[in-house]
């Protein structure tokens, strides 16, 4: 794999490929299936950078130890690339706010035995991207940890430049389903399961619970 | 809706797609009969396109699906047939798995196997949602553009762009096929990144399908569950005690049948919120995403209870949702 390949995967696995990154990745996945060894790879390597590996404790560290090698062993890798996740370094010092409040109420619904919709209408929600929203429920899922620590010494953070994505810098804490524990894995893919009916369902269904009110 | 000066008229399409369809089918709902039929109602006509091939075609083919950490090729082959529409999608990479839909019903088969897999339930690819009908204001919040031609898997396309005009939801890109409006590619993009690629690298459109191309592959020795049943049960379902106090502009309540949960739309993106007692869940505070596709859960202040925000948004919005749902006292 080239550099270029290897850093618009990086750049697919923390969710900031433009459209040439990707045009790239489908043809490279074309021509060499074996890519997909690296998607995994790189997965590991941002999982426990991030900090959000369910390894036991003891085991990062042997992890970590395993993971540098295999960076090592990509050849100019670690010096020309961002492994995966480490450009994401600003996520761990962007302040932790408190629960923004709701900027506005755009739509109250009172979920019951009957749905009653309360619409303000005059009264529309601000432009949400204009109003960074509160790390709500970020819990353990990001933070910095011993080992992203360890990481960022074997691979400094500053050599990578971050600036090439700054557009969604908000947009990308949370983690990816496949690094929580199995337990709530499976819990959240219930309701991901779910969701997926109700979008197919609600395709079916031509009534309207609510009216369009007319000032709108 | 009357008093916005372009108004169109709205045409239900009852016919059009119902099941088993490409997360980004939601866009059927951009399915609108235009009365007339303009030049800037041009993607409007090709989105119709688009949700009757998807449903009314036979096709079958390999796409890859690009969603987060999942990178997936998948064999799929769509029969529609006396009105009535099945399928069979074989995921070629990884543990052998097929999902089976014969009109309502979907099954998910797996290889039996030691090792349990936590993706199975989640590997209907992008054949999962479909569009609702319901678009009464989406046009408010996106805009569509022709984007030219484009050559996707040998075939002939045209390029449509959805672009959201608030950051607080997703934008899509779409290839459609020249003669049959199947969806040959489509990204689904979040602030010029790309989150989400489907993608055709084969693909045979109007040909006849033989039944035996639509029974599984995986022999006898196998695992099937039903993608259809409700997972968690309505018994279990909590006495409503909540409310979804902010919505993203547009987004409206969809379905209300259930008191455990509730989705919304603009017509395009979907937003689920389900609650349940906390002590059902150990889920705690996570946030958490498949690609575009974003899980939010929490517990709620004051109450026993576990809600979970789920939706093809971005966390940003996602959260507030989360943050803006609130015990009911009554």
């Amino acid at each position: 794999m080239t550099n270029q390949i290897k850093e618009s995967l990086s750049a697919w696995i923390d969710g900031e490929a433009s459209e040439i990154e990707v045009h790239r990745l489908l043809r490279q996945y074309e021509n060499d299936p074996s890519m997909k060894d690296s998607w995994v790879r790189y997965q590991q390597v941002r999982t426990v950078v991030r900090g959000e590996s369910v390894l036991p404790p003891e085991l990062h560290l042997e992890l970590h130890s395993r993971i540098s090698a295999a960076i090592a062993e990509e050849a100019g890798f670690a010096e020309s690339v961002p492994a995966a996740g480490i450009h994401k370094q600003r996520n761990w010092i962007r302040p932790v706010g408190g629960l923004a409040a709701a900027a506005s109420l755009a739509l109250a619904v009172f979920i019951g035995t009957q749905l009653q919709v309360t619409d303000t209408a005059g009264q529309p929600a601000n432009a949400i991207a204009n109003v960074p929203g509160g790390p709500a429920v970020q819990g353990q899922l990001v933070s910095t940890n011993p080992v992203a620590t360890q990481i960022s010494s074997a691979a400094p953070a500053q050599q990578y430049p971050t600036t090439d994505y700054p557009a969604v810098a908000d947009d990308n804490d949370g983690t990816e389903l496949r690094e929580l524990d199995p337990e709530r894995q499976a819990q959240l893919r219930a309701y991901l399961r779910q969701h997926e009916q109700l979008s197919r369902l609600n395709s079916n269904q031509r009534t309207v619970i609510y009216e369009p009110r007319a000032n709108q | 809706m009357n008093h916005v000066p372009t108004s169109k008229t709205l045409t239900v399409n009852r016919s059009a797609m119902t099941r088993g369809l490409f997360r980004w089918l939601p866009l059927f709902a951009l399915s609108l009969a235009m009365n007339p039929v303009r030049a800037d109602d041009e993607a409007s006509v090709w989105l119709d396109k688009m949700g009757k091939a998807l449903r009314e075609q036979n096709y079958q083919g390999i796409f890859t699906y690009m969603r987060g950490h999942q990178f997936d090729t998948v064999e799929v082959i769509h029969r529609f047939r006396d009105g009535q529409e099945s399928e069979r999608l074989a995921h070629l990479n990884g543990e052998p798995r097929e999902v089976v839909r014969d009109g309502d019903e979907v099954i998910c088969i797996h290889a039996r196997t030691d090792q349990p897999d936590f993706d199975h339930n989640a590997l209907r690819g992008p054949f999962t949602h479909a569009f609702n009908q319901n678009l009464a204001t989406y046009q408010e919040f996106y805009n569509f553009n022709m984007k030219g031609t484009d050559r996707i898997a040998g075939r002939q396309a045209v390029t449509i762009d959805i672009t959201p005009k608030n950051n607080d939801r997703y934008g899509y890109r779409l290839w459609l096929d020249e003669d049959s409006g199947l969806l040959l590619q489509s990204h689904l993009i979040n602030r010029g990144r790309v989150l989400e690629v489907f993608q055709f690298s084969r693909v045979e459109i109007g040909e006849p399908i033989e039944d035996q191309a639509l029974a599984s592959s995986l022999g006898d020795d196998v695992i099937e569950h039903s993608l259809t049943s409700p997972v968690i049960a309505q018994a279990d379902a909590v006495k409503p005690q909540w409310k979804v106090s902010w919505l993203p502009r547009g987004f409206r309540p969809v379905r209300s049948d259930a008191p455990d949960r509730i989705s919304f739309t603009d017509g395009i993106a979907t937003i689920s919120v389900f609650v349940e007692k906390s002590a059902n869940s150990n889920l705690g505070e996570v946030a958490t995403k498949m690609g575009g596709t974003v899980v939010i859960s929490r517990r709620l202040q004051k109450s026993s209870q576990q809600i979970t925000v789920v939706g093809e948004v971005p966390m940003d919005t996602a959260k507030k949702i989360a943050e803006s749902v609130e015990p009911v006292i009554y």
